[in-house]
């Protein structure tokens, strides 16, 4: 993986050094909250409900294990033995004090890792398939164009003050595992007509008050253009993107009132009259981060693993999760395995202490040291031998890490909602958790099938409900939570936008609507048809009959 | 957040340690028992003031509804906030209270 030069080393270090004497001057009244308040976003670190909260960048979700023993230790020293991984791929932890921020900072320096754009109207940390650089389905790892993109946009002096966040997601796959659609650029890796590399770019996506799948920009785009594209793309909205009302402010509100036509037009123009050799990385630059990500060694392993096939037919527990938890890898005899951070009942994306430990050892024992943290909140060891998956399995389940259930019911997505964000109109985890236990039994849940259910706890949409097969806002009327449920969104391939199903639902009424719902569809599925797809070929108003029915 | 109207308490958060704390009528406090009501829009006004003022302390200072004389918050949010998390009893305010009566 990609490790700090000099120059990576020397930036962060000086940011560590620059917030430790803004805390200093904070605390001594040299600065007033007014003037501490955006230095301290800029740090990542936030004032929520009950606490500080501070936000550490993982970026495009690759962490060694090195890295992950560290952000482990962190929550033992300064905070309460956890940390909650977001849909961002970031981690956060929800009990920091002030006065120990800057140690915080320093100790994440130490491994090569900051608090640094996880706020504030700036790029924020890049987001990318978790299989990035393992996957089958793969045209070529993204990584190298994501690790470029990271140090473009680090303290990039012209969109540091963007009119609002910029998030970009990035994939390497035709199968979209990024959600690239629905982020204020995505970009999806395709070839041209002479097999060289590049980029699908696409503009105006993004969630929350103004949910919008992206459209395309330009249909392909040479890998070494990206970044002067991106620029330009930048510019177009740096200069025009609305600063006088925060809510139409994003990109997807200049993409949609220009239109897709004009919106491009500006871009090509501006693109056009760059002098592409001086915006554009330097190749020996793009040599040295594409060796960063240099596939490790593997081994020549068979395709069959006897000591996979035996756990496989005599540890039903260990088939299940098998069954449900691996990704087909680019190398034989390899797997890609997912840690799911759902356990029945638990709190969606959260890790103790104990168990970042015991990824790392689990990454360094069967893994090259390699961890991914996915947007749906769990954990990824993209490089597994398959021989290994029993006693991968076996440390992983004496740690409680071993939930079968990755894409199934309950992989729910939830933001922190009003247990911790001081944004959340209403509770979001307990509605997980509630979900959850009733879908406990793991033969329904396999009958089920795939089905994403998103749950945000407020417009802001960090919980992804616009996109879930069943989405689940949490809202407040009269002084009540309420849960308004919208149905058929997907980030995927055909990316769509749930659609609002009616009148809101109490929280405790949410698990029998839900339950109604898979009931419709297991009763009118026909052979194969996974929820959306029956959901697609029914239509909206015949699951809203039966989420209200007698209800 | 909901508008103003009836008794409030003055809530926010400890500067250095980021721990939500009560005005008390002369200090803060971690528990919201402690927490003066202020009954009259002009008092809660010139409370604020007075938080705002000491941002050496405290920060994101806000008025929070009561009913009358009793310092507990009406809102389902700012009654979370006097506890901690609803789904982590172990941490918080509530964690504490619990250890006391352990003891
Ligand atoms: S969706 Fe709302 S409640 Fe949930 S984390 Fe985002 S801002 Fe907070």
């Amino acid at each position: 993986m990609y490790r700090y030069d000099d120059f990576d080393e020397r930036f962060v270090r000086e940011r560590v050094a620059q917030f430790r004497g803004q805390v200093e001057r904070r605390l001594s009244g040299a600065l007033t909250e007014d003037e501490f308040k955006p230095l301290r976003l800029m740090n990542g670190l936030y004032l929520q409900l009950h606490a500080y909260m501070l936000r550490v960048a993982i970026p495009y979700g690759m962490l060694s294990s090195h890295q992950m023993r560290q952000l482990a230790m962190i929550a033992d020293r300064w905070d309460r033995g956890y940390g909650h991984f977001t849909t961002r791929q970031n981690i956060q932890y929800n009990w920091p004090q002030l006065k120990d921020v800057p140690d915080i900072l320093e100790a994440l320096a130490d491994v090569e890792m900051h608090a640094i754009q996880t706020s504030g109207n700036c790029i924020r940390n890049v987001t990318s398939d978790p299989f990035a650089g393992v996957a089958a389905d793969e045209i070529e790892d993204p990584r190298p164009t994501a690790e470029m993109l990271r140090q473009w946009s680090s303290l990039h002096p012209e969109f540091s003050f963007l009119p609002r966040k910029f998030k970009i997601a990035i994939t390497g796959s035709p199968n979209d595992r990024a959600a690239t659609r629905v982020h204020d650029i995505g970009l999806r890796m395709v070839r041209d007509a002479d097999g060289n590399p590049g980029f699908e770019v696409m503009v105006g996506g993004g969630q929350g008050r103004t949910p919008m799948i992206a459209k395309v920009l330009r249909d392909f785009v040479p890998k070494q253009q990206l970044i002067a594209y991106l620029e330009a793309t930048m510019r177009v909205y740096n200069l025009h993107g609305r600063r006088d009302n925060k809510f139409k402010a994003r990109i997807k509100i200049l993409v949609h009132e220009l239109g897709i036509e004009e919106f491009t037009r500006q871009v090509e123009a501006e693109f056009a009259a760059m002098d592409l050799p001086a915006v554009s990385p330097d190749p020996a630059e793009w040599a040295r981060i594409e060796e960063a990500f240099t596939p490790p060694t593997y081994a020549a392993l068979p395709e069959v693993s006897p000591l996979f096939v035996r756990a496989y037919e005599t540890i039903p527990e260990f088939a299940a999760w098998a069954d449900i938890n691996l990704m087909p890898h680019k190398a034989q005899g390899y797997a890609g395995v997912t840690v799911s951070l759902k356990p029945i009942g638990g709190i969606p994306g959260d890790a103790t202490s104990d168990q970042m430990r015991i990824l790392a050892d689990a990454a360094d024992r069967f893994g090259f040291g390699q961890l991914r943290v996915a947007h749906e909140q769990n954990i990824v060891l993209p490089d597994v031998p398959v021989n290994d998956l029993p006693a991968l399995w076996r440390m992983l389940a004496a740690a409680g890490l071993d939930t079968p259930n990755r894409g199934l019911i309950t992989d729910i997505i939830a933001c922190p909602g009003l247990d911790y964000c001081s944004l959340a109109t209403a509770r979001s985890i307990p509605i997980a958790q509630s979900i959850s236990e009733r879908f406990a039994d793991l033969k329904r849940q396999r009958e089920i099938g795939p089905l994403a259910i998103k749950i945000s706890g407020c417009i802001n949409a960090c919980g992804h409900h616009h996109v879930g097969h069943i989405g689940v806002l949490g809202l407040e009327k009269h002084g009540q939570e309420y849960y308004q449920i919208t149905l058929g969104g997907t980030p995927e391939g055909d990316a769509a936008v749930g659609v609002n199903a009616g009148p809101g639902l109490a929280a405790e009424q949410v698990p029998e609507a839900i339950e109604r719902l898979v009931d419709h569809y297991l009763n009118e599925r026909l052979d194969g048809e996974t929820f959306l797809k029956t959901y697609r070929r029914l239509g909206h108003d015949a699951f809203k009959g039966a989420l209200y029915a007698a209800g | 957040m909901p508008k103003i109207s009836g008794p409030q308490i003055l809530t926010a958060n400890h500067l250095l340690s980021g721990e939500v704390v009560f005005w008390t009528g002369d200090g803060w406090s971690p528990d919201y028992r402690d927490a003066e009501v202020f009954p009259e829009a002009a008092e809660q006004q010139a409370a604020l003031k007075m938080a705002e003022a000491a941002s050496d302390v405290v920060v994101g200072a806000y008025l929070a509804g009561v009913t009358a004389n009793d310092p507990t918050p009406t809102h389902f949010r700012e009654a979370i906030r006097t506890r901690g998390p609803t789904v982590r009893n172990d941490l918080g305010k509530q964690a504490q209270a619990q250890a006391l009566q352990e003891r």
